[in-house]
């Protein structure tokens, strides 16, 4: 659920692609390195959890730099339209989400 | 793959997505809003756990799920109401303390 939120910001305040890619990722690096703190904690972190890892990286990396080329040629006003159409996607999944588990 | 491992693995992977993405890009870094974003998120987090634990998560679910897709439905029809000419504090810290808010157990 971090996402949107945040997206909200972004695109009110008008970021353009580039900017709205790294602030997003600099609240994500410790936001999620505090959220993986837990999971050691918990004891969830294993040795299968390290070889998948491990494995997705050859994927996951080229991925990142694939989506850096691709954001850097879109305009602001195509990356709102394509921010406002994912967060109507999300929004709606969450509101379905939350009616499906009500008790 | 149970959720046990795909959850701690989904965060090494953005951890990792995260840290080349702001050692390639960190000038474009809005340092101020990122500051800001994460002290509100730490706030939510304690929060975020009252609400699990005490069984309102579907209804605060519902208010951001409605809020996100009426936002996203009157930017779409071309609203110019929701636009910041300039940062926006009391903004900024609710944007970071809402997820964090709904935030999921970490075990």
């Amino acid at each position: 659920m971090n996402g949107p939120p945040l997206a909200i910001y972004g695109s009110m305040r008008g970021w353009s692609a580039q900017h709205f890619r790294a602030t997003l990722q600099a609240y994500f690096l410790p936001a999620s390195m505090l959220g993986m703190c837990g999971y050691v904690s918990a004891g969830l972190w294993t040795r299968e959890v390290t070889l998948d890892y491990l494995l997705c990286l050859p994927a996951v990396i080229p991925a990142v730099f694939v989506g850096r080329a691709i954001n850097r040629r879109l305009s602001t006003e195509a990356f709102s339209k394509y921010i406002y159409i994912a967060l109507a996607v999300i929004g709606l999944a969450v509101l379905m989400q939350s009616l499906a588990s009500r008790p | 793959m149970p959720v046990r491992a795909a959850a701690p693995l989904a965060v090494l992977v953005s951890i990792t997505i995260a840290a080349i993405v702001v050692a390639q890009d960190w000038r474009h870094i809005h340092i101020r809003s990122t500051g800001w974003l994460l002290l509100s998120t730490l706030f939510g987090i304690p929060v975020g756990l009252f609400l699990l634990v005490h069984g309102s998560e579907h209804l605060v679910k519902a208010m951001l799920g409605s809020l996100i897709l009426l936002f996203a439905i009157f930017c779409l029809a071309g609203s110019a109401r929701f636009q910041l000419d300039h940062d926006s504090r009391p903004l900024l810290l609710t944007c970071g303390f809402s997820p964090a808010s709904l935030a999921e157990p970490t075990a």
